[in-house]
């Protein structure tokens, strides 16, 4: 399970960025005080438009970057303190991490395989069953280069599935895929659930959230302005689809930056 | 430490496994090393066979009529000779000589013949001779004509004068060589030697470096490396070891090729480079001191590449970067070239200059056991503290992911 407290994250701009963003504030505060809690055994996923803090919620999970207030736990540990304890726990996958172009999916899988101690007759099974789910058994050894967008997607899932982390994290899990692919991915992290795992994932995409999500949290400009089941957060906005209901919320809460 | 083991062979894998990184490594050395010594040697056999070949232009004012039989005998090739008159006006000759068209002009002084039987007092009769050192021409017929030419008129001259030669010589100087072979060598190759060794282990590590470190964060495959659960330390030690072995492979290398293929080239093509005879030996202690400084100077300069590439947000910006530090080497490397061992204790504790003169007193037997230590804890102790100072960076969120 997942135990977020009071998350804020904000980072410091340098002058170049300040630039960009034509502001002349020295930070940018990205997550301001989101608190939640996600059980094993679901789909949890955080809703928000582009830029809303979702990326940076789930690195501060993932102990890619630290808080620079409150807490995350992955089942107990603290992402800071006991970090190497929650790595073991997690897989994480986001469009922005990648495969090394120059190996092939056999080799990474076998390589993040014994980085994560993963004994070689057990990784040996895992690799034989996920690379024939997601249909790569017949590509493995050719360099990820020569892969399609697609191929090399679901090669790093499987390679962030190699140590069957419980608590699984994606970042846009069907984001850039074709709609077969993605309903195999969505399809696998439903198997997931269903064995126990906790599944944590962030879209902006209202039909997946719908489908795929027991739970959600709806973040915008760093702030969590609602959590629940999708009906829960039907009943409280009085909408009739998550899409509206996700527009009514927006509309109360967005502020335009002066 | 079996995560260490995990990435560093990784990074080997990455290294062998590549088709273009094999030729690099193994094959291009080879190439440059005889391409370069063959173009020298021929080079330098053609300017020096045209140099004979060529026939110098010279112009001889007032020559006595003994110089120009004298001439007519030892220069069987002489119609590049024109002799001028004592009142010609040589004014035009001497900028010929400046514009390259006339190799040399010789000027004896009025009277030269009279002068010389009765010579009085400081009366010494000058022959002057004009040429322009920067032609090669020129200074080859300056040089036939001033060491051969006018050398033999004089010995004439004298035998015409006092009948023994030998009565004016008064001596002859005779040289005999003493030296130690084994310094003599250590000298030789402690001009050249840390020079290279260091240029190479440097260069060898440079590329691989910036692409293991700095290519991996730009590819984005840097995070997935990080979210494994191992320290980052492990991370960073598993790829500095590849760097090191790359660094030292490809340093064998051209060692090897060196001092395989010199000798036989030379002996090919004629030229200078002779170093067949000289005899190379080394005591234990020697080589005890040459592997650790080495291994030492491998270690800090993987290291210094190291934090160079993990500071940079791409390889573009690293391979920038890293030109300063690759100039620093070479300015340490040419500093040893000149000169004899240093002694100044003090000079041995200052890291990447110290392993140069190091190497240099190693090869010449010169080193102190002092000199040795403080060159060895300084550069390891570098190393160290550069190595620690990658591990915080893969530590920060800030370099790793610009955040």
């Amino acid at each position: 399970m997942i135990q977020i407290e009071n998350l804020t994250k904000i980072y410091k701009l340098s002058k170049k960025q300040m630039q960009k963003a034509k502001t002349k504030k020295n930070t940018k505060i990205a997550v301001d005080g989101v608190s939640f809690e996600a059980e094993n055994g679901q789909i949890f996923g955080l809703l928000g438009p582009n830029g809303a803090g979702k990326t940076t919620t789930l690195r501060c999970i993932a102990t890619l970057l630290k808080p620079t207030d409150g807490s995350v736990k992955v089942s107990g540990f603290d992402t800071i303190s006991d970090s190497i304890e929650v790595r073991k726990k997690i897989g994480f996958l986001t469009n922005e991490i990648k495969l090394d172009p120059q190996f092939s999916a056999k080799y990474l899988f076998n390589f993040f395989g014994k980085m994560h101690g993963v004994e070689q007759a057990e990784l040996d099974k895992r690799r034989e069953e996920l690379f024939l789910y997601f249909g790569i058994k017949d590509f493995e050894d050719k360099k990820i280069d020569e892969l399609s967008t697609g191929m090399k997607q679901k090669a790093a899932i499987a390679v962030a599935l190699v140590h069957d982390p419980e608590i699984v994290i994606f970042d846009e899990p069907t984001g850039g895929l074709d709609i077969i692919t993605a309903r195999s991915v969505t399809d696998y992290l439903k198997a997931l659930k269903d064995r126990g795992k906790l599944v944590i994932i962030s879209t902006h995409i209202m039909s997946e959230a719908e489908k795929l999500c027991d739970r959600l949290a709806i973040i915008i400009d760093g702030k969590k302005i609602a959590e629940g089941t999708v009906k829960e957060i039907l009943e409280t906005t009085n909408t009739g689809d998550l899409e509206d209901a996700f527009f009514q919320l927006y509309k109360d809460n967005h502020k335009e930056e002066k | 430490m079996k995560s260490i083991k995990i990435v560093l062979s990784k990074e080997l894998y990455r290294i062998f496994k590549d088709k273009k990184m094999i030729f690099s490594i193994f094959i291009l050395p080879v190439i440059l090393i005889i391409g370069m010594f063959t173009l020298v040697g021929t080079m330098a056999k053609n300017a020096s066979s045209d140099v004979q070949k060529h026939v110098s232009t010279v112009y001889i004012q007032n020559a006595p009529s003994d110089f120009k039989s004298l001439m007519s005998v030892v220069d069987t090739n002489s119609n590049g000779i024109t002799f001028l008159n004592a009142n010609d006006d040589t004014s035009s000759i001497q900028t010929d000589i400046l514009k390259e068209k006339i190799d040399l002009l010789i000027v004896f002084p009025d009277n030269f013949s009279k002068s010389v039987i009765e010579l009085a007092g400081s009366n010494l009769p000058s022959v002057l001779v004009y040429y322009n050192p920067s032609v090669d021409y020129s200074a080859s017929a300056e040089s036939t004509y001033v060491n051969s030419y006018l050398e033999a008129y004089r010995q004439n001259l004298l035998v015409a004068k006092y009948g023994n030669i030998n009565a004016v010589k008064l001596f002859d100087v005779q040289q005999s060589i003493v030296q130690d072979e084994a310094k003599a060598t250590g000298k030789m190759l402690g001009s050249l030697v840390p020079y290279l060794i260091t240029l190479v282990l440097f260069i060898g590590a440079m590329s691989l470096g910036i692409d293991t470190i700095a290519g991996e964060k730009e590819r984005g495959t840097m995070a997935s490396l990080l979210m494994t659960p191992v320290k980052r330390t492990s991370i960073v030690m598993g790829k500095l070891i590849a760097l090191m072995i790359l660094s030292v492979i490809s340093a064998a290398v051209y060692v090897i090729t060196m001092v395989v293929a010199i000798p036989i080239m030379s002996k090919a093509n004629g030229s200078g480079m002779d170093i067949s005879g000289l005899s190379i030996k080394f005591t234990p202690m020697q080589i005890f001191e040459l592997v650790v400084v080495m291994v030492g100077v491998v270690f800090l300069y993987v290291a210094l590449i190291g934090i160079v590439a993990v500071y940079a947000k791409s390889v573009k910006e690293a391979s920038t970067f890293i030109m300063p530090l690759y100039f620093v080497i070479i300015a340490t490397g040419m500093m040893t070239m000149y000169g004899s061992s240093v002694t100044n204790v003090g000079l041995y504790a200052i890291p990447l200059y110290n392993s140069s003169i190091a190497l240099k007193a190693i090869l010449s037997g010169d080193i102190t056991l002092i000199q040795f230590a403080l060159t060895a804890i300084s550069t390891f102790a570098a190393a160290a503290v550069v190595t620690v100072c990658i591990g915080k960076a893969f530590n920060s969120e800030k370099v790793m992911f610009n955040a």
